[in-house]
């Protein structure tokens, strides 16, 4: 039973702390890529370089 | 732990408080670790890392505090009441869980990757960019488990080699059970040894190897399982990373299960 409460209570802190958190920079400043970066891949859109030249062979 | 003291007293007792705290910090650093593979390819860098500051500042020391450091009483509270504390040795909970959790609450925020989900349903799945990198990621991921669930103990004298036995029955039965279950796909097979070894962290001090082999083997199963079926986990599984969200999350979850049992039967 201990567990179980121990273990309740460390998913209840982190949901919370986690929605505060990511709801709160969401609010703020947005916290997701547009589009057109989704679609070209966090590694050509924010580093400007790819991250797996292989990759263009074709998955 | 006090910095702002002279580099000599820092150093006393050839420097433990700082061994500790830098072992505690590299804990603190899984929990943006975790997150941010669930979030992977479609959440802005800059408020990952004021995240990061905030989850590694305050919600994470929050619970470990209260979970390892007696912090508000709850410990007590627990001990008084139902005669046992809340046992996580190595962090299946504290750590895992928590980091799991909170990506979870991060992916409903942020939604699915764009084709993640068919019009149907269905879920189609990414492809990961690189197996070859998938598996040198999860293997050293692996091999480093070792140490740290082994110095968990966090002192010579309390060092066990049991820990270290139960994390590797526990690695092979998520191998084993991911390998068959998921029928050979590697991000499966790769990422079940993790699930293991996720599980078994909690109660590696106290179970019998055989226990942490099925403990490992149920981790596996369960994360390929959830990975794969959109109705078990429905909308809240929202991307492929997010299998690491499972992997954690539920590994947390089952790992205490298991540890309950084991412990019913030792007693």
């Amino acid at each position: 039973m201990a567990q179980l409460i121990g273990t309740l209570l460390g998913i209840v802190i982190a949901l919370v702390g986690g929605f505060i958190i990511y709801g709160g920079l969401k609010v703020v400043m947005g916290i997701r890529l547009d589009a057109e970066e989704e679609f070209n891949g966090a590694d050509l859109s924010i580093h400007k370089i790819s991250a797996s030249p292989e990759r263009e062979s074709g998955w | 732990m006090n910095f702002f003291v002279s580099a000599e007293t820092l150093a006393q007792k050839s420097g433990y408080d700082l061994v500790k705290f830098f072992f505690l910090l590299t804990f603190a650093a899984a929990i943006p670790a975790i997150v941010s593979g669930g979030i992977a390819e479609r959440a802005k860098f800059n408020p990952q890392l004021i995240a990061t500051f905030l989850l590694v500042g305050f919600v994470y020391p929050f619970f470990e505090g209260i979970t390892w450091n007696d912090a508000y009483g709850f410990q007590a509270w627990l001990l008084a009441e139902f005669g046992a504390k809340f046992h996580d040795f190595a962090g299946s909970v504290v750590v895992h869980a928590v980091g799991g959790w909170v990506a979870l609450a991060a992916v409903i925020l942020l939604g699915a990757r764009r084709g993640r989900y068919n019009k149907d349903g269905g879920i189609s799945a990414h492809p990961p960019s690189s197996i070859p990198f998938l598996a040198l990621g999860a293997w050293i991921l692996t091999v480093g488990w070792f140490g740290f669930n082994v110095m968990s103990a966090q002192s010579i004298e309390k060092i066990s080699g049991l820990v270290a036995v139960n994390s590797l029955m526990a690695m092979v039965g998520g191998t084993l059970v991911s390998l068959m279950v998921g029928r050979n796909d590697p991000g499966f097979v790769h990422n079940g040894p993790l699930a293991g070894l996720v599980a078994v962290c909690a109660g590696s001090d106290l179970m019998h190897p055989l226990g942490a082999l099925v403990t490992g083997g149920v981790a596996g199963g369960l994360f390929v399982v959830c990975s794969r079926s959109p109705k078990i986990v429905g909308k809240l599984m929202t991307c492929w990373v997010c299998g690491r969200c499972m992997v954690y999350a539920g590994r947390g979850a089952a790992s205490r299960q298991a540890y309950l049992v084991c412990r019913l039967w030792a007693d």
